[in-house]
């Protein structure tokens, strides 16, 4: 809610405004270890992804950093080791899951040295599964070219002070693919409520991968994510959103839960599904 | 130890500003056996009745004399004899009455605005030389008529704007109306109309400020040196008055704008006793909107207005009263959500004089900031509306005393009630998912009292010296939280109704002297210590209109300044330039600043937001100016460093502030190149303001992100821009009905000034970024007519 002001006045910035591309030199930083992952209550492959800092005009796949060991232990002294698949790309065994009230740590062994360190390890808690009743799809003919499709939750919020992030899948494919376009909310305004409709993702109809036709599947994944993790995606997402003098801050790194300096983030949730047969 | 040296501090302070006081008395001037008697009035504007602030009295047999205060009223005493009193006035035409004083005289004066033709002559005749002599500094007067000239964004006239054109103030953006006084933040500007405080001066996001043009009588700056009677700000005092109304005759004046249309009607009740005043304004703007091929901005609504009323009434020449009230309001409107947005403000003032030597004012005052935000429906679950609100209430009382023609003692009382309602949001639909979240109401009292005098020792030496005590006192109910030394929520402490349960205060010592070298010159120095009990939760350089007030507290401690600044101040060819350096050195503890990332809006913990540390200041200022004649304005360059350093931003490292902008220019002019046509321009030239950009980037989950650098380590372009404006006036005629056209065109030479820098990751190649800037505004033509009658 306290984004949506964002929205009025810009239509009068962009009545005027205008933007072009230009050059800025900017210096170099020394190189950090970039970890990120999440490990959730599916049983699936879950991956770990480690790379490292480069300059900021580097215009390439980041630097992936092989070789390393992985482990991921929880409190009740239970270990998984990862695989490497790809370089830099590090997952558990198909039959891998987390559970709810554990907390799972991650310990990275690299290799060499990156920035003086070795050894980085990072701790994250899995909160409970909270089971979604159902979704709506609601059409918004006002909002954009073509109209969206506002994707609405039905949940009852528990009295707990809550953290959720969505995503969501049409027909199987992730809509919500990138960290940059996920959708992250905390129960502040509505704790303890049952939600009765919530706008939990937008689905512009005029960009071809989010049209829906009859028969199509969305599924929706509500995902029960720590405060830690919201503050993470949450920054994350302003610093790389639009940035201007009126309702930007001051540009700051976005705070990790990796030892050691390293960036990025080792995150474990909980999932719960909900799916609908689109039919206008 | 500590206690007994503050003790004696005080007393120190009080000592050292009561003693030269004690000199009224002890003078030889005022010796009880030559009896004095008092010439007192008021000086009006002949055509209008308006009063003048300002107006300058010379008694020529004794080489001094006084200066009219806000309510045109002067007094001035002298031992029996015949005296002549000359009475000037920047724009009117001088007058030099001759007094036999053998009783106590009350001579009002009306001075005749200069026309045209006698404009010419007067540039050649004496000026007067307030600049160099006026036993103040760091002040800027600015009349309405030369605000007018100044070429405007989209023709709109803006007093801010013009403001922002002077030495040692900044605009914080691409036309935005918040403005950095000698490297302050916006939010220690004390913005008065009337005197109630604006707690927002902005239309549109900044773009347009609240002051409409037709209504302002005068503007005044303090951008050091603040007099004793004013208070709760470091950074400067904007007191801007509204004209009380046509004393003399009905008359209006108006104007039509690419964006706006102004009509202003006022006029007399009863002829020299009772006057009104009523001006409207309203922007159109969003009757483009239609013609969007965007369905969205079709349907949305973007427009602001705002009314201004004033009425006075003299009862007799010992008694006057002014109502005086404002109100604006901003509406934003699409197909997600809608806004409004404004201040209001009411003052009512009650001029006494207790005799002719002590004048007083008493005025008590309400102002209020609000917004409201809500979705576009109003029904659905999802629906909901947020509110935010600051009022305030306010007594005060001011006195002039004039004792002797060397003395004129000031003092007052001021107390303001604070009601501060920061947030609350609740669901608005019929099965509303949302609980309501409400931020408490919190009130706090802040009260000052105050004393200064100015002296003159001898011809050439002025001092000023003042001291104000203020007072802050937060008032139950209240929750306060406190926070341990990580800033985390550590317990909270409920206060009840009533209950002062938290108290600041502080005296704050104002200094000044102003040594005249000759009669064109003079050396001026200044020292002052200010608190700031009130501060703006803004964490971006421009700010929006969401952003709100919040009071010192048990958490939050009051920010200090103290500031001093010399100058030299010089007149040439007869008064008609004028020139001057000043420097200043300001030093500010307490400073508040915002952890990384934080959350001040509906946060209850907005406390624990807070970072504190120093600020410091400081800057040359030169200024050329040339007040009057067919060629006139000025031409002013300022270097200015501004500073910070917080434990716990920027790993303690001291960083650039974020509206240290070192180097900068101002030229505005104006060319009377024939009675029909007068051209006007105005060049503006900036360092670009500091900004913190990445030096590295990772890639998480498909989104590049940037790495950064120290804070504020690297500027953005230069800012420079060029505005012109042709003014087109009527034939002259004896037609009641006048007119002129304007034709202006801002950023006259398209340059792309930098608002704001993104660095973008390509569509086509996710893993390149680019840097891309967003500029506002390139050519902007407007034309608007005004008119008088």
């Amino acid at each position: 809610m306290r984004k949506i002001f964002l929205i009025i006045p810009a239509i009068f910035i962009f009545l005027t405004s205008c933007t072009e591309r230009i050059d800025i030199k900017l210096d170099d930083s020394f190189t950090r270890l970039v970890v990120y992952g999440a490990i959730t209550t599916d049983t699936t492959r879950h991956y770990i992804e480690l790379s490292t800092t480069s300059s900021y005009y580097y215009n390439e796949a980041p630097p992936p950093v092989t070789g390393a060991s992985l482990e991921i232990s929880d409190d009740q002294g239970n270990t998984e080791s990862l695989t490497e698949l790809e370089p830099g790309k590090y997952a558990t065994s198909p039959l891998f899951f987390a559970l709810p009230g554990r907390t799972y740590t991650l310990r990275i062994e690299l290799a060499g040295e990156l920035n003086g360190h070795k050894t980085y390890l990072a701790t994250s808690s899995v909160n409970p599964i909270y089971p979604i009743d159902s979704i709506g799809l609601v059409y918004q003919p006002d909002w954009g070219e073509k109209g969206f499709y506002e994707v609405t939750c039905y949940y009852q919020d528990p009295p707990t002070r809550d953290f959720y992030m969505f995503n969501i899948f049409k027909n199987g494919e992730m809509l919500t693919d990138t960290i940059r376009n996920r959708f992250v909310i905390d129960d502040g305004f509505f704790n303890g409520n049952y939600t009765n409709g919530i706008g939990v993702g937008f689905l512009n109809q005029a960009n071809e991968r989010e049209v829906l036709r009859v028969g199509d599947t969305i599924t929706f994944q509500g995902c029960n994510i720590t405060e830690e993790y919201f503050n993470f995606v949450q920054t994350l997402q302003s610093e790389t959103g639009f940035q201007n003098p009126l309702f930007s801050g001051p540009p700051a790194n976005v705070k990790s839960n990796i030892s050691n300096g390293a960036v990025g983030f080792f995150a474990a949730y909980a999932v719960a599904y909900s799916r609908k047969v689109f039919q206008p | 130890m500590h206690v007994l040296n503050q003790t004696m501090r005080l007393k120190l302070i009080i000592l050292l500003i009561l003693f030269p006081i004690m000199t009224i008395f002890a003078d030889g001037e005022s010796d009880p056996s030559v009896k004095r008697y008092t010439v007192s009035g008021h000086v009006k504007d002949a055509e209008t009745g308006e009063d003048l602030f300002g107006a300058s009295i010379l008694v020529a047999e004794i080489g001094t004399g006084s200066v009219a205060n806000e309510y045109g009223f002067y007094s001035v005493s002298l031992p029996k004899g015949q005296y002549s009193l000359s009475f000037s006035y920047t724009g009117y035409e001088s007058q030099i009455h001759n007094v036999t004083v053998e009783k106590d005289i009350v001579l009002d004066i009306q001075l005749n605005p200069l026309s045209q033709t006698l404009k010419e002559i007067e540039i050649k005749a004496e000026r007067t030389d307030a600049n160099v002599k006026a036993p103040e500094m760091s002040i800027v007067k600015m009349d309405v008529k030369t605000i007018n000239k100044i070429p405007a964004l989209m023709g709109e006239v803006d007093i801010i704007k013009a403001i922002q054109l002077l030495p040692g103030v900044q605009s914080v953006s691409e036309g935005s109306s918040g403005f950095s006084v000698r490297g302050g933040s916006p939010d220690q500007n004390l913005i008065l109309l009337d005197e109630a405080t604006v707690y927002n001066p902005s239309h549109f996001l900044g773009f347009f400020s609240v002051f409409n043009n037709n209504a302002i009588k005068d503007v005044k700056l303090y951008k050091g040196d603040l007099p004793a009677q004013y208070g709760g700000r470091l950074a400067s005092v904007l007191d801007v008055r509204m004209k009380d109304g046509n004393q003399k005759k009905f008359s209006g004046t108006g104007g039509i704008g690419l964006i706006s249309s102004r009509l202003t009607i006022e006029g007399p009740i009863i002829k020299d006793r009772t006057s009104f005043i009523v001006s409207g304004r309203r922007t159109y703007a969003d009757l483009f909107l239609p013609l969007s091929k965007n369905e969205g901005a079709q349907d949305s609504r973007l427009y602001f207005y705002d009314f201004n009323a004033k009425i006075n009434h003299t009862f007799n020449e010992n008694n006057r009263i002014y109502l005086s009230g404002y109100f604006g309001r901003d509406v934003f409107k699409n197909p997600f959500a809608n806004m409004k947005l404004g201040n209001s403000t009411a003052t009512a003032r009650w001029n006494h004089l207790f005799s002719q030597r002590l004048f007083s004012n008493f005025t008590t005052i309400y102002s209020r900031y609000e917004y409201g935000l809500g979705t576009a429906n109003e029904s659905d679950p999802n629906s909901f509306l947020w509110i935010s609100k600051l009022q305030d209430y306010q007594v005060k009382g001011d006195f002039t005393y004039y004792p002797t023609t060397n003395h004129t003692l000031r003092f007052g009382f001021s107390s303001i009630l604070h009601i501060f309602d920061p947030g609350k949001a609740k669901g608005t639909g019929d099965e509303s998912m949302f609980t309501g979240y409400a931020l408490d109401r919190t009130h706090a009292l802040e009260s000052g009292v105050y004393i200064s005098n100015d002296q003159d020792i001898g011809s050439r030496l002025t001092l000023k010296y003042g001291l104000r005590f203020s007072l802050f006192q937060n008032v139950g109910p209240a929750t306060v939280y406190g926070y341990d030394q990580y800033f985390k929520l550590a317990d909270s402490t409920k206060y009840s109704q009533g209950d002062f349960y938290h108290t600041y205060s502080g005296l704050e010592p104002r200094l000044g002297m102003t040594y005249v070298l000759d009669e064109v010159s003079s050396v001026k120095a200044s020292y002052s210590h200010t608190y700031q009990y009130l501060q703006l939760a803004q964490n971006s350089t421009a700010g929006t209109p969401l952003d709100i007030w919040f009071a010192a507290s048990p958490n939050v401690k009051p920010q200090v300044s103290d500031q001093v600044a010399a100058g030299y101040f010089r007149n040439l060819r007869r008064n008609t330039i004028e020139t001057s350096v000043e420097v200043y050195y300001k030093s500010m503890r307490n400073a508040i600043d915002f952890k990384d990332h934080a959350t001040l809006l509906l946060n209850k913990q907005l406390e624990g937001e807070l970072r504190f540390g120093k600020a410091w200041a400081y800057g040359i200022e030169l200024m050329i100016a040339v007040p009057e004649g067919r060629l006139n304005g000025w031409v002013s360059y300022t270097y200015s460093r501004t500073w910070r350093k917080f434990k716990d931003i920027n790993d303690g490292k001291t960083y650039p502030a974020p509206y240290d902008s070192p180097h900068d220019v101002s030229i505005v002019m104006n060319f009377e190149a024939s009675q029909r046509i007068s051209l006007s321009a105005n060049w503006i030239y900036s360092t670009g303001k500091p900004v913190t950009f990445p030096t590295g980037r990772a890639v998480i989950d498909g989104a590049i992100v940037p790495i950064y650098s120290d804070r504020n380590a690297y500027r953005i372009k230069d800012y420079h821009r060029l505005d012109l404006s042709v003014t087109l006036h009527q034939k002259p005629n004896d037609h009641r009905f006048k007119w002129d056209l304007i034709f202006s065109v801002y950023n006259a030479y398209n340059r792309h000034n930098t608002w704001a820098i993104n660095f973008v990751q390509d569509v086509q190649n996710p893993y390149k970024t680019y840097a891309e800037m967003t500029y506002l505004f390139g050519v902007i033509p407007a034309v608007t007519f005004n008119f008088r009658f």
